[in-house]
């Protein structure tokens, strides 16, 4: 927990360094991100390759556990569906955020093209709150609801930042669904977002 | 995303290699990589005033449709647990 509090601390040091103009120059449209992204992929590589019981663990994974990222995107979408009753936009917009299973800078870019920059906003605001919830409840969403679920809420983000966490706490076998969870669900952003924004 | 594969294997392939070596210093150095973007996150949220400006109202909105999609796929994943937990038993993992 206090790992997670220390990780949304330094976001929201960043938020005030963007408010009040800390940073002299524009990060906006950079690949900075981009590629310290790729160090943190290549780093969980190593751990994963470092690790010489991980294909005996593989090996014993249930099979049903492929189903896991058509839950999460039934249970997103149901979710977010339901919400629709209570929000000023029409199911398919509220359906078209819920999609981007915490992936905000590809659904926000994605919906502010096709449904302008407000409806784009609430994506950006919702995905990162989505990815925050994540880094900060996994361990606590793995106790109460078990691994699957902990990983279900990572979106399609259990493929690189939340990683590490559910590894740490779900164990070094889980890394392979999340994984392959995380993969689906990135493939299928930009797919269900394009989809619902053209209903 | 190809790119992302390769690094990831690539990682592997580096991982495989040293695996005689101890590695005890990764995880503090993955901490770090996962304070660096999270700080970047917030510096592009923050400094897009469009954001900013309507982060009451439009954050609102947002909250609710996080909540619910979160509380779906968590209800929707546990209830696949639990069916695999029941019809094989797998070994508890604390």
């Amino acid at each position: 927990m206090k790992g997670s509090l220390v990780i949304v601390g330094f976001f929201v040091l960043g938020c005030l360094a963007g408010i009040w103009n800390w940073i002299p120059y524009n990060l906006e449209g950079s690949s900075l991100s981009k590629y310290i992204l790729y160090l943190l992929m290549f780093c969980v590589g190593i751990t994963l390759g470092n690790d010489k019981t991980l294909i005996a663990q593989l090996r014993s994974l249930n099979l049903r556990l492929i189903l896991l990222p058509v839950m999460t995107i039934a249970g997103t979408l149901t979710g977010s569906l339901v919400v629709s009753i209570l929000i000023h936009y029409s199911w398919s917009e509220s359906m078209a955020v819920g999609s981007g299973f915490a992936y905000y800078s590809l659904s926000s870019i994605f919906i502010s093209e096709l449904k302008g920059i407000e409806l784009g906003t609430i994506a950006l605001l919702c995905n990162v709150m989505r990815e925050i919830f994540a880094l900060l409840f996994i361990p606590v969403i793995y106790r109460w609801f078990g691994p699957l679920a902990a990983i279900s809420v990572g979106g399609a983000t259990t493929f690189d930042t939340t990683l590490p966490i559910i590894t740490r706490c779900a164990g070094k076998e889980y890394a392979v669904v999340s994984i392959y969870h995380g993969c689906v669900l990135d493939f299928s952003v930009p797919v269900l977002v394009t989809l619902f924004c053209s209903i | 995303m190809l790119t992302i594969f390769a690094v990831i294997a690539g990682g592997i392939i580096l991982g495989r290699i040293l695996s005689n070596r101890n590695l005890k210093y990764l995880p503090r150095i993955i901490t770090f990589i996962i304070w660096a973007l999270l700080l970047l996150l917030g510096i592009e949220v923050g400094s897009n005033p469009e954001v900013i400006k309507g982060i009451g109202t439009l954050g609102l909105t947002a909250f609710l449709i996080f909540l619910f999609s979160v509380a779906g796929s968590i209800i929707a994943s546990w209830l696949l647990w639990c069916i695999i937990r029941r019809t094989s038993p797998i070994k508890k993992s604390v």
